[in-house]
C-alpha cells in the first residue's frame, strides 16, 4: 500500500511540471502586459521599462522561464505583481476558503445524493424515482453560474437571508458559505444521484442480494449494507470527479458570489496579467486535482477488497 | 427417517409472471407437495420447469408484484403466503434456509465471509459479537473448511468454489433451520467437490434431523441424497415416488425418458438417448398433457385432456393418462 501511494505521487511529478510549463507559456500569449495594466495607460515608456526590469520581465522568455522554473522546484512561486506580496502567501490566504467550500459541498452533496439515489432505485418506476430523475436531469443541464444566480435571486433578494456580496463586512462564515454551497450541492447531487441509482439497480439483480434476503435480513439492511456496499465504486468515482471539478468550478462560484478564494484570486490575477500569481494559482489548482485523483484510487481499495489485492 | 409429521405443505401453488404485450408466463401450474420432518426430497426437472420458482416462492423470494402467486404454502400449519414482512424475516434463515446454485456470486464480495455468517446469527439469536464469532467458527469447522480460523476473515474471492459453497452451507445451517432448500447446490462445482458437498449435506441432515429439499436437474445427485423424488415438468409435478421405486420402475413417460438420458457404465457402446424436442414455452403451454408433443406414447386423450394424478400407493403417483399401461 505504502509503495503504491509513493508510486502514484512520483508519477504525478511530470504532470505538475507539464502544467507549470504550459501555464507559463500560455499566459504570456494573452494580449496585454503586466506593466501596462499595473501602471495604467498614462504611464510613460520609461516608467514601463523601469517596472519591467524590476520584475524581470525584460529578460528573454527562455531566461524568464529558467528562473521561474528553478524557483518553482525549490518551492518558491515568486512575488505577486499586483498584490505586492509573495504568491505563496496570497495563495495560502485564499486556499482554505476554497478547500472548505469544496470539501463541505462534496460531503453534503455526497450524503444527500446517496440517499436520494438509493430511494430512486428502490422506488424504480414509481413517482419518487420519476421526480428524482427528472430533477437531476434538470440540475445536470443547468450551468453552475445560472443556478448560482437563482440562489442569489431567491435567498439574497427575496428572502434576504444571505448577502449578495459574500466578502462584504459583517457577513458571518455560514452566511457567506450558504449560497455557493447550495449551488455546488445542486449540481453535484444531480450527477451523483443518477450514478447511485443506476449502480444500485445493477446490484439488485446480483445473487448475493437474494442470499441476503434469504437470510431474513430487513430490507433496509439489504439495501444499505449489501447493495450500497457493492455499488460504491461508481459512487466514489463520481465523488472524486465532483471534488476535483469543485476546485476548478470555484472560479465560477466565487465570481458569482464575490467570495474570496483561490478561484477569485486566479480571476483577479488574470485581469491584472499578474504572471507569477496566475502561474501559482493554476499550478496549485492542478495539484489539488491530482491529489484528489490519487485519494480516489486509494479509497477504491477500501471499498472493494478485490481491487486492494490486485493493487498489491 | 420420513415417518415424522408434515412440516411443509404446498397446496395448489400457481405462479404467473405477467408479460407486457403478451400472455403471462405460467411458471408453476398447480403444484402440491408435502415435506415431512427429517425427510429428504429430491426435485428433478429440466431448466425452466418451475422447480426453482416453486421453492423461491416458499421463501417468498419471488417479487410479487409483478409475479402473481396463488395457493397455500403451509409451514407447520402457518400459511407463508399470508405472513407479514416481520414474520417472513423471522422464518427466513431461522426456520427455512436456502443455498443457491452459484457459490461464486451468492456471497457478498465486499464483506468478509465470517462477517456474513455472524450477521445471520445475530439477526436471529441474541448473542454477543464474541459468542456469535465462536459459534460461526464452530460451524466453519463442522462444514470441514480446512484452516477455518484464517479462512473466516477471508473475502469470498479468496476462496475456491467448493469452499464458498461450504461457507454458504455453514451460513444456512447456523440457526438450525428445520428445512434446508438446496437449489442446485453442486451444479457449479466440479465432480469430486460435488460428491464431497453432497456427502456433507447428507451427514448434516442426519445430525441435525433436518428436512432437505434438493433441487437439481441431475438424477445422479438425486440418487445420492434423496429418499423421495418429485419430477417436475412445465410447472407441474408429473410423478412422485420414493427414490428406489422411481429409479426401478418409473411410471411417467417423461421420467422414463430422463432415466434413459443418464449414461451408465453400460452405455459406452451406444448413442445416449435423449428426449426429442424442447420444454414448452411457459407462456403458451400445449393443450391436454403438457408433455404430449414429446411423448412417444401420446394418444388422442393426451392431446385433449390434462391428466389427473393416478395413484399407485400412498405417496406414489404419476400424472399421465397412460401410466401403468406403458413402460
Amino acid at each position: 500500500m505504502g509503495s503504491y501511494v509513493l508510486k502514484r505521487f512520483l508519477s504525478a511529478v511530470p504532470t505538475v511540471i507539464g502544467v507549470f510549463v504550459v501555464v507559463f507559456f500560455v499566459i504570456r500569449m494573452i494580449p496585454g502586459d503586466p506593466a501596462v495594466s499595473m501602471l495604467g495607460s498614462g504611464a510613460t515608456e520609461a516608467q514601463i521599462q523601469v517596472y519591467r526590469v524590476k520584475y524581470g520581465l525584460d529578460a528573454p522568455l527562455p531566461v524568464q522561464f529558467g528562473i521561474a522554473f528553478r524557483n518553482f522546484l525549490t518551492g518558491d512561486l515568486g512575488d505577486s505583481i499586483s498584490l505586492y506580496k509573495p504568491v505563496r502567501e496570497a495563495i495560502m490566504e485564499r486556499l482554505p476558503g476554497t478547500v472548505q467550500l469544496a470539501g463541505l459541498g462534496v460531503v453534503a452533496g455526497g450524503i444527500l445524493a446517496v440517499f436520494l439515489g438509493v430511494a430512486a432505485a428502490v422506488f424504480r418506476g414509481k413517482w419518487p424515482d420519476l421526480l428524482l430523475t427528472s430533477l437531476s436531469s434538470l440540475g445536470m443541464s443547468l450551468p453552475t453560474f445560472y443556478i448560482g444566480l437563482w440562489v442569489l435571486m431567491i435567498f439574497a433578494r427575496k428572502l434576504g437571508v444571505i448577502p449578495v456580496l459574500s466578502n462584504a463586512r459583517g457577513v458571518s462564515y455560514w452566511q457567506s458559505m450558504f449560497g455557493p454551497l447550495l449551488t455546488m450541492v445542486v449540481g453535484e447531487t444531480s450527477l451523483l444521484t443518477r450514478t447511485t441509482r443506476s449502480s444500485m439497480l445493477e446490484i439488485f439483480n446480483e445473487d448475493f442480494i437474494r442470499t441476503a434476503r434469504a437470510k431474513g435480513l430487513p430490507e433496509k439492511w439489504v439495501m444499505f449494507r449489501h447493495a450500497l456496499g457493492n455499488a460504491m465504486i461508481p459512487i466514489i468515482t463520481v465523488t472524486g470527479y465532483n471534488l476535483a471539478t469543485a476546485f476548478g468550478g470555484a472560479i465560477v462560484l466565487e465570481a458569482v458570489f464575490t467570495r474570496n478564494g483561490i478561484g477569485s484570486l486566479l480571476i483577479g490575477a488574470i485581469n491584472a496579467r499578474d504572471y507569477p500569481l496566475i502561474q501559482g494559482a493554476a499550478v496549485v489548482i492542478a495539484m489539488l486535482m491530482i491529489l484528489v485523483n490519487i485519494m480516489t484510487d486509494i479509497i477504491y481499495g477500501f471499498a472493494d477488497p478485490r481491487i486492494r489485492v490486485s493493487g498489491e | 427417517m420420513s415417518d415424522g409429521g408434515v412440516l411443509l405443505d404446498i397446496r395448489g401453488l400457481r405462479v404467473r409472471f405477467p408479460m407486457r404485450g403478451r400472455g403471462p408466463v405460467c411458471a408453476v401450474n398447480g403444484v402440491d407437495l408435502t415435506l415431512r420432518k427429517g425427510e429428504s426430497l429430491g426435485i428433478v426437472g429440466e431448466s425452466g420447469c418451475g422447480k426453482s420458482v416453486t421453492f423461491s416462492s416458499v421463501m417468498r423470494l419471488v417479487q410479487s408484484p409483478p409475479a402473481v402467486l396463488e395457493g397455500e404454502i403451509l409451514l407447520d400449519g402457518r400459511d407463508v403466503m399470508r405472513m407479514s414482512g416481520a414474520e417472513l424475516r423471522r422464518m427466513r434463515g431461522k426456520e427455512i434456509a436456502m443455498i443457491f446454485q452459484e457459490p461464486m456470486t451468492s456471497l457478498n464480495p465486499v464483506m468478509r465471509v465470517g462477517k456474513q455468517i455472524i450477521e445471520t446469527l445475530r439477526l436471529h439469536e441474541s448473542l454477543s459479537e464474541k459468542q456469535a464469532e465462536e459459534k460461526a467458527l464452530e460451524y466453519f469447522q463442522m462444514v470441514e473448511i480446512p484452516d477455518a480460523r484464517s479462512r473466516f476473515w477471508c473475502y469470498p474471492h479468496q476462496l475456491s468454489g467448493g469452499l464458498r459453497q461450504r461457507v454458504m452451507i455453514a451460513m444456512a445451517l447456523i440457526c438450525n433451520p428445520r428445512v434446508l432448500l438446496a437449489d442446485e447446490p453442486t451444479t457449479a462445482l466440479d465432480v469430486t467437490i460435488q460428491a464431497q458437498i453432497l456427502e456433507l449435506l447428507g451427514r448434516l441432515r442426519r445430525k441435525n434431523d433436518m428436512s432437505v429439499v434438493l433441487i437439481t436437474h441431475d438424477l445422479c445427485v438425486i440418487a445420492q441424497l434423496a429418499e423421495r423424488v418429485a419430477v417436475f415438468y412445465a410447472g407441474r409435478v408429473v410423478e412422485e415416488a420414493s427414490a428406489g421405486e422411481l429409479f426401478a420402475n418409473p411410471m411417467h413417460p417423461y421420467t422414463m425418458g430422463l432415466l434413459r438420458c443418464v449414461p451408465t457404465m453400460r452405455t459406452v457402446s451406444r448413442r445416449l438417448d435423449m428426449i426429442e424436442g424442447n420444454i414448452p414455452d411457459p407462456a403458451c403451454l400445449p393443450a391436454g398433457c403438457a408433455f404430449h408433443p414429446r411423448c412417444p406414447f401420446a394418444a388422442d386423450v393426451c392431446r385433449e385432456q390434462a391428466p389427473e394424478k393416478r395413484f399407485f400407493g400412498e405417496r406414489r403417483f404419476a400424472a399421465c393418462h397412460r401410466a401403468g399401461e406403458v413402460g
